[in-house]
């Protein structure tokens, strides 16, 4: 296990600002209070939000300016890894835990009318 | 019994399926990945699972359907492509039973799984944010021929 984790591509985190479509949820669990959807256009291809408790925290895009895909993505590809999977696994290298790429709205009222577009402050994975 | 109810819903669905030939186009957001999709193929390893339908290769039937789109997440595009829709078996939400709509708008995860249930390669829908049709693929994606990046 560790000895495919060495193998791993290197990365670091680095702050991206993003205008993202915000959707608020109300959520009815016994947690209560509110939280946030973001949503990327259903075309987007090698791009993922990845949540951590439930809040969109950390940002992966496949291809660098240069329009390549970077090592990250090449790796994953190269080995035929589900890439959603292959993320969650890359951040927990670091020991961050309730990591999900897709936001869960179980017991939650999504507001769509008062979604808008909104910036928010993530952590972009990228080669290092 | 809940699932009595789903697999009824599809059979209305299913009289509706039908096999099309059509253009359509993909718009792209970023410099290099119409040439990587052109280049490799359709990788579904870069769908995204929290896409309206879950992971997929989405579509629309003209340009400005695609870039209507992505305009209401605030993306521009930066490339389109241009293809082919040969053959896809697809689900048709697009019917006189608007109905399908409620369900494009309100339970597109409900949809996506009913039409993968079904084997349908994908669903034809309106779009919310023109008049025009979106499509999503699930697989088949030999059904995209004649690739060309127009944009």
């Amino acid at each position: 296990m560790a000895q495919r984790f060495s193998n791993y591509p290197k990365f670091k985190l680095i702050k991206k600002s993003l205008n993202l479509k915000a959707i608020p949820y109300v959520s009815l669990n016994t947690n209560g209070g509110r939280k946030i959807k973001v949503e990327l256009p259903d075309s987007a291809y090698g791009e993922w939000i990845i949540y951590q408790k439930n809040e969109p925290k950390f940002y992966f895009c496949a291809f660098k300016e240069n329009g390549e895909v970077n090592r990250i993505a090449s790796y994953a590809r190269e080995k035929k890894m589900d890439m959603e999977c292959f993320l969650v696994e890359l951040l927990r290298t670091r020991e961050y835990t309730d990591l999900a790429t897709k936001f869960t709205g179980t017991l939650s009222i999504p507001l769509r009318q008062k979604s808008s577009m909104q910036e928010f402050e993530l952590m972009q994975i990228v080669d290092s | 019994m809940a699932s009595f109810g789903l697999a009824s819903r599809f059979k209305v669905g299913a009289e509706l399926a039908e096999t099309t030939t059509n253009l359509v186009y993909h718009s792209t957001t970023r410099p290099g990945v119409a040439d990587d999709i052109l280049r490799n193929g359709i990788d579904p390893n870069f769908f995204n699972s929290a896409s309206r339908f879950g992971k997929g290769f989405y579509v629309g039937n003209s340009p400005s359907t695609t870039i209507a789109e992505l305009g209401y997440h605030g993306y521009s595009r930066v490339n389109t492509i241009r293809y082919t829709l040969e053959n896809a078996k697809l689900f048709n939400a697009t019917g006189r039973i608007r109905i399908w709509d409620i369900g494009v708008k309100y339970t597109p995860r409900l949809l996506g799984k009913g039409a993968r249930l079904f084997n349908y390669d994908g669903i034809i829908f309106n779009s919310l944010r023109s008049s025009g049709t979106n499509t999503v693929l699930f697989k088949n994606f030999g059904t995209l021929r004649n690739g060309t990046k127009i944009f």
